[in-house]
């Protein structure tokens, strides 16, 4: 084959043209760690770095949202526990005033202990968290308990999605807790102890051990759903921690380069480049072109 | 044979091989001169009337041209050009979804489930509520704006198609030129070789913008056709014009003497100007049907979520979205009117009841994430965005695929077209030292008849 002189420079040209482009990849790579520079580069691997991404921000989400709830029903927990307390000294309270040995103005001492009780477990019902009044159900605006101890709020659960496409309950029933939805009204019993001591009836006093029990046991279990909806939360925040780890791995091995092979890479091409300069400049030195002067 | 008679064969030895020197000159000199087709000089031997030696007498010159090699050439130019242009145009387009640095708009489709899961966590939070709009706003503006990205391109496209269209107007008029000066200039038996050049360059930079094939008709007219009409016959150039039909596409026309144009796009099939058009009106507008269909899936799944619901003034059938059917839909999506600056209009509860403290409803629309309401109901949001940017991948990664291939038999029949005319500055040394010889030879001869004539003059 005939080879005329730019045949020649056209094609020292070329391939130095591929292998400056080969090297400026290379480059990017090895500066930025990422494999994909744009989706030309490796489309399946660039719409799967999205989808992993998007799993990766959704994971943040469940993960950030999850907080709200889980603080509002360990302080929910918090609150039970006070009021289960409350009810437990109730009934302590119930047995000594049911004791015949008692004066009335005992009772009516106790009966003013059952008063801050009272307002003890007004307060307790009326906590608030990041999303409101806690016992209220859906009704987080205004208090669950007013003064008297009449709960105001619903029955109805707040949920949020904790996973994808899974939602759970993630407030705790005040109903259940206080009002006679759990089968006690919690307040009404404290007022009926109050009563009974007020009237210095040890056999009414005496009745009401078991129903106080009762709303304690109430408000116990109100509790423990608590615990146990804080605990679910717990247990899907330490499943998104493991998706997130193993997502990230994917995205990783998806759209991150290793450095070390990238690295080679580019001391490789470097040498390239610098080989072909060289096999260029001898091939220009061939060129009659030198010869005519 | 007399001694006169070798002066005159001398004589026209050093007019040959000076004109040798020349031509070689000729060609060294254009040694990178583009399209530039070497010459070689033409000397033949002249017979003396009764003699049986003879002299040398210059027949002239000739082109080393191949038109079979050449045509190849211009075809694979013009197809090297078109795979260029469509790359190039479609680096835009994978600029709009490139999410790998961030100018995607997969963060605003996540970014708005994930406020919706916030709301669902904290529904009553005036901060949370305020966040589900903003993110709702942000999905809206950045669909609009990858939009108007993507017609930005298309208008550019168009801009560019019409600019080509001029060029190669303009180019069609030189050679249409051209043709009529080569004809006068071999009718009259004068050497047209660089118009030849010329007429080679322009038909060469002509390919560069559409596709172009080139031949000599029956009648000896120089003919030139491109995207499938006759665009120079002769001493006529067509006209080429480029405008929109009535979808918006690219239409272009071609147009000769008083005849009425004709639509010639379908027979587009190379250079810059079909690289346009397939790049704005198959894979831009390939990119844009899939964006209005993310933007009104998305927008519709939401609205009725959402209209199911109840904001905090225990009002619901309210739409988060306003978005219009598609085509269009992401070109025109924005917040609802009656959402802008209302966060407490967001329908997080699913009764009135259930307000201000009820999620379900915000629950519902932050599952909507996972759910298949797009693409037909086939795809989850995030999974038809990916699906699109992997298609603007694909497209960016054939066309870069079909620059390599398209520059490699560009320049592999380049090359075949250079073994045949280029110039080889090691043939020209060759030549140059032979026709030097060839001259002092001729030089020597001139002596030796004049030492010759000497010594007859002495003798005399």
């Amino acid at each position: 084959m005939r080879i005329s002189d730019s045949m020649r420079l056209d094609a020292i040209v070329r391939q130095q043209g591929h292998l400056k482009e080969q090297y400026a990849n290379a480059s990017r790579v090895a500066a930025t760690g990422a494999k994909i520079g744009a989706p030309g580069d490796n489309p399946v691997g660039a719409a799967q770095s999205v989808r992993l991404q998007g799993a990766l921000d959704r994971i943040d989400a469940f993960r950030e949202s999850i907080k709200t709830p889980k603080g509002d029903l360990d302080q929910a927990e918090g609150a039970l526990a006070t009021a289960g307390d409350l009810f437990a000294r109730a009934g302590e309270i119930a047995l000594q005033g049911a004791n015949g040995s008692l004066s009335a103005t005992d009772r009516a001492s106790l009966a003013s202990e059952v008063d801050a009780l009272k307002t003890q477990l007004v307060d307790a019902a009326n906590t608030k968290g990041q999303a409101g009044y806690l016992f209220g159900g859906t009704s987080t605006a205004t208090a669950a308990m007013d003064a008297a101890g009449n709960f105001l709020g619903n029955a109805a659960d707040r949920t949020a999605e904790i996973a994808p496409g899974v939602s759970a309950i993630t407030s705790v029933s005040g109903a259940l807790a206080f009002s006679a939805s759990g089968g006690r009204n919690v307040a009404a019993d404290l007022d009926a102890l109050r009563t009974a001591l007020i009237s210095n009836n040890p056999a009414a006093i005496a009745a009401t051990v078991s129903t106080l029990d009762a709303s304690r046991r109430q408000i116990l279990a109100a509790r423990t759903d608590a615990g146990l909806k804080s605990n679910r939360l717990d247990t899907a925040d330490a499943a998104h921690q493991q998706t997130q780890l193993s997502l990230a791995a994917q995205r990783h091995a998806v759209s991150d380069a290793d450095p070390t092979t990238a690295y080679s890479n580019l001391i490789a091409l470097q040498g390239a480049v610098e080989q072909a300069i060289s096999v260029a400049r001898t091939s220009l030195s061939t060129m009659s072109i030198n010869k005519f002067g | 044979m007399g001694i006169s008679n070798l002066l005159s064969i001398a004589s026209d030895a050093l007019a040959a091989q000076a004109f040798a020197v020349d031509v070689t000159g000729q060609n060294v000199s254009n040694v990178n001169t583009p399209g530039y087709v070497r010459r070689n000089a033409l000397i033949e031997t002249r017979g003396l009337p009764g003699a049986s030696q003879g002299g040398v007498n210059i027949k002239g010159i000739n082109r080393a041209f191949d038109q079979f090699l050449d045509q190849r050439s211009v075809v694979a130019s013009g197809l090297s050009a078109y795979a260029n242009s469509h790359d190039s145009a479609l680096g835009g387009l994978q600029a709009i979804f490139n999410d790998t640095d961030g100018s995607g708009l997969s963060d605003k489709v996540t970014q708005l489930f994930s406020s919706f899961t916030a709301l669902a966590a904290n529904p009553n939070d005036p901060t949370t509520r305020a966040t589900v709009l903003t993110r709702a706003d942000a999905f809206a503006a950045g669909l609009r704006d990858s939009s108007s990205q993507i017609t930005s391109q298309r208008t550019d496209m168009y801009s560019q198609a019409q600019g080509v269209a001029t060029q190669v107007n303009g180019i069609a008029g030189r050679i249409a030129k051209l043709n009529n000066q080569i004809a006068q200039a071999e009718g009259s038996g004068s050497d047209a070789s660089d118009m030849h050049d010329q007429r080679g360059n322009l038909i060469s930079d002509l390919s560069q913008l559409v596709d172009v094939h080139s031949f000599i008709d029956g009648s000896g007219k120089f003919v030139v056709r491109a995207a499938g009409s006759t665009l120079v016959e002769g001493g006529l150039a067509a006209n080429l014009s480029v405008q929109l039909d009535v979808s918006g596409n690219l239409q272009v026309l071609s147009q000769r003497g008083g005849s009425p144009a004709s639509d010639v796009t379908s027979q587009l099939s190379g250079g810059q100007l079909y690289g346009l058009q397939q790049a704005r009106d198959v894979d831009a507008t390939s990119a844009q049907t899939k964006l209005d269909q993310l933007a009104f899936d998305v927008a519709t799944a939401v609205n009725t979520q959402h209209a199911a619901g109840f904001g905090l003034d225990g009002v619901s059938g309210r739409n988060l979205f306003s978005v219009s059917p598609m085509p269009g839909s992401a070109a025109t999506i924005t917040l609802d009117p009656a959402m802008v600056g209302q966060p407490n209009r967001i329908a997080a509860s699913d009764t009135a009841a259930n307000v201000p403290g009820g999620s379900n409803n915000a629950t519902a629309l932050s599952i909507i994430a996972g759910q298949k309401v797009a693409s037909g109901g086939t795809r989850t949001p995030i999974e038809a965005y990916s699906d699109l940017v992997g298609d603007v991948g694909s497209r960016k990664q054939a066309a870069q695929n079909d620059v390599t291939l398209r520059e490699a038999q560009a320049a592999q029949t380049k090359s075949l077209r250079d073994s045949s005319s280029g110039v080889s500055l090691d043939e020209e040394m060759v030549s140059l030292t032979r026709y030097q010889r060839g001259y002092e030879a001729a030089t020597k001869l001139i002596k030796t008849v004049d030492d010759l004539l000497a010594g007859l003059m002495q003798a005399l």
